[in-house]
């Protein structure tokens, strides 16, 4: 009996006792602290950038950061939940996730997300949110504050200009290329992110086109029964273009950075990435060689913004509110969007960099290989995120099997 | 039973009870819609199916998956097998057999997934064959072919027998000497056979029962490999245990559900593997019989020329297996330290450090968790081990039914359990952590560790003991003062092959740490979907280093140790 | 008086066949010899006496040493010594250390002290300064005068002879033979041999008994 009375006092204790409005307590609250930030690891630079903030937190806050690479976003998701079924409210594994899209609003539906604390950190006034609302919703879904944002991408196609003058800049003409060209293109397999990201704008692009559904059904709502005549098209035009692929689309890449290196070793001579700093980072690496260009489509291609995520179960909720907070301010973002390695965008907004930052920002635009910032002004939402989950499950229902 | 045979049935058969029962459980739980309702309640007892079955066997190319594992469960053993009697019969213990046969050993220590990669840089439209034929025959673009990831899992099979040729091959020359393999062949040349003809014939079937366990482990291996399957197998579909871990990982609890009536398709089709090579052994037997019924060979000029491709096949296989690892260890280390390897190019153009830099910068947790992990999980197995096995002599209780439960952890597939056992360590409410982890990899290292000191108390000359005894040394100085220097070599080898094994798992140490408990492994695999082959290289070798090195300390050891006395060599 | 080794009605049996049946005794200095060809339970006979007899044998009668009764003693603590065929010199230890193996440890005795009596038991037998060495590089001959001066060292109360000269060549077995029964005298202890050797026997000097 005592036992339940103790659990119980401390559980209120840990409920209340955050008060995300109290900066400079969080921030007492937050040093010796150590937070687990669980994100993707695959990106060997991504994790270089970390360690070096990691240093910074714990020589400037006193708190440990501690990077858990993760092969894939969704395992801390199942953790998360897998916590949550045996009962464990309190001594979750993560701090801090790196999520957006149907993670975040898998999570945010089932409550296992610590909020709202986003907007109340000092330096979210610098991501102007009411200019760019972009910074408020996630795939559609809002955020109401569950999350904050932490970098921002966009899709761009890149190709190797000795081997391809002109490449195609629409749909229909990707696909009059493939057919020309056959074997010089593929794309990750779904559910590789990458992949269905692919499948969504080539259905936003072609339902635009044949004005066979209203866009803003798909940006807003979950698919429905008319799920079917909406994607016809895009079974149609993968249909189409499957036999022209690598591989005769017998086999895909598994993610975006084999789709690269096939581009390097001129197996394909067009691909895309999720990353506007794609090409240029990895000219820098010696990943692509330096006659690589990058360009976004005629009409626009996704763009998001991916956030950082608080568990409900975080034992290190002001310290992961406190890293959150030090990944928003300008040195850090400036430092990641000058890092020729990193493959994101800052999601400050241009104006709350120093001029002296803004004149190398703008000089780094001009790189061999960079998407013209006009080009990269043409972004499309993305749509509601259950419609990837949709996509992904009608995609492997039609050629997961294989032949 | 004595209390030593209790505790190995508890300590290796709970976590595997336990963990088949959680991982298995939920495949037939009550189906869960993603919107939280809950679907109507089936009556299992009624003769419906749980939903979870329905949804697995309504996923498209399940059948595919189902049957491109079996076959890689079949295939890579009779590879396998063939390939090492073949060489056996060929060499006859000849010194270049020899030779090979010790070259083949430090395959062992290479772990799977870095020979998967190192394949898979050999033998990929990009990779050095097609570099080195790009070279003669003027090509500018890699050709468009699939041999790796193909649906038919050659590339699968050939990156499995890879490793576990040489793994048979040791163990057959371990077995060999028991057969009186050269009275059996000489015996079987008197009357009429030629010598590789004659090895197949009389050699064969009294090696194959000795050997017959460890394929079975083969077995179950290669049809519920997952780090293998990824990098080498086919993605459209997957084999059946990469789209396990694809849904058991996934967030969606039905997801869950469905990996878990995966588990016990995968469980099937590996008993269902097993089944069928057992079928096929009665087959053998019978071909075999009539062979020998037919006599001794009369037609001259076809058996020769029988015999001549056999000894040629025979000669060929293994040692071009050793030069397909080797040609892809190199490859590996020219790709650690290349900046630019665009193709055609068979060397890099363009050299750099940047990669180990880069690993060096970020091993030393995981290199800390992998030994550290592996010296607590071989101590323990070791330890407990020397326990059961002593209190078995001095007892004079049965052995041999032990040996046989004690494949029961390779006969059970991995990928089955492991989650299980995670699910368990949830429910209790255990973090994951380095011990934890240490606890998982211990119940894998202990069968191995297991029979190879039961090998060496049987090995034993029981004289030693009777001489001490004599000598008025009593049961604590017997083991002390003459079993354990006497089985030093053997302690020495049990201990490397916890060591290797231990370094080289992947998936129990990512299921049991939660992703905390980095290990060289987990991080390269990590690394896998980075597509960059300086990284992969460079990671794929530092995963090989470890067990290699404690391959080499293995061999160094006994020599360094007893440099003195030539007796213990 | 010490009635050294004294066997009452040993019977020995596996299953219901009946392997052997005897009575003897030797007294200290004697050496009494067993023979019997291959399969006849010599063997046996001599694991019975040390205390090692295997679960596939059954054995009735009695074993006796300086009048004491053996039956229910520990092999370890019978003081009984084993010579075999080979010299089992334990390989991972040196000559010196093989000596001392089975040397037992009187009251008082410094390690020096210690390795004194192994120099000299060395002495004896003609390998001095060989303490060091190690035991595979010692010949045939000088193996076997290591093992029985080991034996020797253990202070045994008793000493059982497995066919311990079979495996020398011819040279060798002479004068082998001559030395270690010269030395057993010598030792004043019972000694109880068993070979399939009449020449072994007639060395040997005392009763012979055939199975």
């Amino acid at each position: 009996m005592a036992w339940i009375l103790v659990s119980f006092s401390t559980n209120a204790l840990c409920q209340t006792s955050v008060d995300v409005n109290n900066w400079p307590q969080i921030s007492t609250e937050a040093r010796g602290q150590r937070v687990y930030f669980h994100a993707w690891g695959g990106d060997t630079a991504l994790n270089a950038h970390l360690s070096w903030v990691a240093a910074e937190t714990l020589s400037r806050f006193g708190i440990e950061l501690i990077h858990v690479k993760l092969a894939d976003t969704s395992s801390a998701v199942s953790r998360l939940i897998a916590e949550h079924d045996a009962g464990n409210t309190e001594r979750g594994s993560a701090d801090l996730i790196w999520l957006n899209g149907e993670n975040f609003s898998a999570l945010k539906r089932a409550n296992l997300l610590f909020g709202p604390w986003a907007e109340a950190q000092p330096n979210f006034n610098l991501v102007n949110a009411d200019r760019f609302p972009e910074m408020r919703q996630d795939f559609g879904v809002k955020t109401d504050g569950y999350e904050s944002p932490w970098t921002r991408s966009q899709l761009i196609f890149y190709y190797d200009s000795e081997r391809l003058i002109e490449p195609p800049r629409t749909a229909q003409a990707l696909r009059k290329w493939l057919k020309e060209n056959p074997g010089e293109f593929t794309y990750p397999r779904p559910p590789a992110f990458l992949g269905t990201t692919l499948l969504k704008q080539l259905l936003i692009e072609l339902t635009t086109e044949e004005k066979t559904a209203d866009i803003n059904t798909l940006f807003s709502n979950p698919p429905n029964d008319s799920f079917d005549t909406i994607t016809a098209p895009l079974w149609t035009f993968l249909d189409e273009i499957h036999p022209y692929l690598l591989r005769g689309a017998r086999h895909f890449p598994q993610t975006g950075a084999q789709l690269r290196s096939a581009l390097n070793d001129r197996e394909i001579s067009l691909a895309f990435a999720f990353s506007p700093n794609e090409v240029v980072s990895s000219i820098s690496r010696g990943e692509l060689a330096p006659s690589t260009r990058s360009y976004v489509f005629e009409s626009g291609t996704l763009s998001n913004v991916s956030f950082v995520a608080i568990p409900n179960n975080a034992p290190s909720k002001q310290g992961a509110m406190i890293v959150s907070n030090f990944l928003l301010s300008p040195e850090v973002q400036f430092k990641a969007a000058t890092n020729a390695k990193l493959a994101s965008e800052p999601v400050l907004s241009f104006e709350n960099f120093t001029p002296k930052q803004q004149a190398v920002l703008l000089e780094n635009a001009r790189a061999p290989g960079a998407v013209l910032p006009n080009e990269l002004a043409r972004k499309i939402q993305e749509p509601h995120p259950s419609w990837t989950n949709e996509l992904e499950r009608e995609w492997l229902r039609r050629y997961g099997g294989g032949r | 039973m004595s209390w030593s045979t209790r505790l190995l049935f508890l300590v290796l058969g709970a976590p595997l009870l336990i963990g088949s029962v959680l991982a298995l459980a939920p495949a037939f739980s009550q189906y869960t819609l993603s919107d939280g309702s809950l679907n109507d309640s089936f009556n299992l007892f009624a003769g419906q199916i749980p939903p979870a079955f329905i949804a697995l066997f309504s996923t498209p190319g399940i059948a595919t998956s189902a049957i491109t594992s079996l076959l890689a469960g079949l295939l890579t053993p009779a590879l396998s097998l063939v390939s090492v009697f073949l060489f056996l019969a060929a060499s006859q213990r000849g010194r270049a057999g020899k030779l090979i046969a010790q070259l083949s050993a430090p395959v062992l220590a290479i772990p799977h997934a870095a020979a998967a990669f190192a394949l898979a840089l050999l033998l990929s439209p990009t990779g050095i064959a097609s570099r080195i034929i790009a070279s003669v025959a003027g090509w500018q673009l890699p050709p468009d072919f699939l041999f790796i990831n193909h649906p038919n899992s050659a590339a699968l099979v050939l990156g499995l027998a890879l490793k576990e040729a040489p793994f048979v091959l040791l163990v057959a020359l371990a077995a060999l000497p028991s057969t009186d393999a050269p009275r059996r062949v000489a015996l079987a040349r008197t009357l009429g056979y030629r010598p590789t003809a004659a090895w197949l014939l009389t050699v064969a079937p009294a090696l194959y029962p000795l050997i017959r366990l460890p394929l079975f482990a083969v077995i179950v291996f290669a049809s519920s490999t997952v780090d293998v399957g990824l990098i080498l197998g086919p993605s459209l579909p997957p084999t059946l245990s990469v789209r396990l871990v694809e849904w058991f990982v996934a967030p969606e609890i039905e997801q869950r559900q469905l990996a878990s009536a995966a588990a016990l398709l995968q469980l099937f089709i590996s008993l269902l593997a097993l089944g069928i090579w057992l079928i096929f052994e009665r087959l053998i037997a019978r071909a075999y019989a009539a062979i020998a019924a037919r006599g001794a060979p009369r037609a001259a000029s076809t058996d020769m020329r029988f015999e001549a491709v056999l000894t040629a096949v025979g000669n060929i296989l293994i040692p071009t297996s050793l030069v397909l690892v080797l040609m892809g260890i190199t490859a590996l280390c020219f790709a650690s330290v290349s900046a630019q390897w665009r193709y055609p190019a068979i060397l890099p153009t363009a050299w750099s450090l940047q990669h180990w830099s880069a690993a060096l910068s970020t091993w030393q947790t995981p290199l800390f968790n992998a030994i550290t992990i592996a010296l607590l999980s071989v101590t323990a197995a070791i330890a407990l081990s020397l326990i059961m096995l002593e209190a078995q002599t001095r007892s004079k209780a049965g052995t041999t039914r032990l040996s046989t439960f004690l494949y029961l952890p390779l006969l059970i597939p991995q990928v089955v359990f492991v989650s299980g056992i995670a699910v368990f360590a949830e429910r209790t409410q255990l973090s994951p952590s380095l011990l934890l982890v240490a606890g998982g990899h211990f119940f894998f290292v202990m069968p191995y560790v297991y029979l190879t000191l039961q090998s060496g108390y049987a090995r034993l000359d029981s004289r030693w003991l009777l001489l001490a005894k004599t000598l008025g040394a009593s049961t604590a100085g017997c083991f002390w003062r003459v079993r354990i220097p006497l089985m030093s070599t053997q302690l020495i080898t049990a201990a490397m092959l916890g060591l290797t094994i231990s370094l080289s798992l992947y998936l129990p140490t990512q299921i049991l740490g939660a992703g905390r408990v980095p290990t060289i492994t987990t991080e390269a695999i990590a690394l896998v979907s980075s597509g960059s082959r300086g990284t992969i290289g460079t990671w794929a070798l530092l995963q090989s280093a470890l067990p290699t090195l404690c391959f080499m300390l293995a061999l160094l050891a006994p020599r360094l140790i007893w440099s003195n006395r030539k007796g213990m060599l | 008086m010490d009635t050294g080794l004294e066997l009452q009605n040993v019977s020995l049996s596996v299953g219901s066949r009946q392997l052997l049946s005897l009575s003897c005794s030797v007294a200290p200095g004697e050496v009494i010899t067993v023979m019997g060809a291959s399969g006849t339970g010599k063997s046996t006979l001599l694991a019975f006496i040390a205390g090692f007899l295997g679960d596939a044998f059954t054995a009735e009668g009695r074993v006796l040493l300086a009048g004491k009764e053996l039956n229910a003693v520990p092999a370890e603590k019978r003081r009984i010594g084993l010579l075999f065929q080979d010299a089992l010199l334990f390989p991972h230890l040196s000559v010196a250390a093989n000596l001392k193996f089975g040397l037992g440890r009187k009251v008082g005795e410094s390690p020096r002290e210690r390795d004194l009596r192994v120099e000299l038991a060395l002495d004896s037998i003609g390998l001095a300064g060989f303490g060091d060495r190690d035991p595979a590089s010692l010949s045939g001959g000088q193996q076997s005068r290591v093992a029985l001066m080991r034996l020797l060292l253990s202070e045994p109360k008793a000493i059982l002879l497995d066919e311990p000269f079979s495996n020398l060549d011819m040279q060798l077995r002479e004068e082998i033979r001559t030395f270690t029964f010269d030395t057993l005298r010598a030792a004043n202890v019972p000694a109880f041999l068993v070979t399939h050797d009449l020449a072994d026997a007639q060395a040997a000097g005392g009763k012979i008994i055939a199975l």
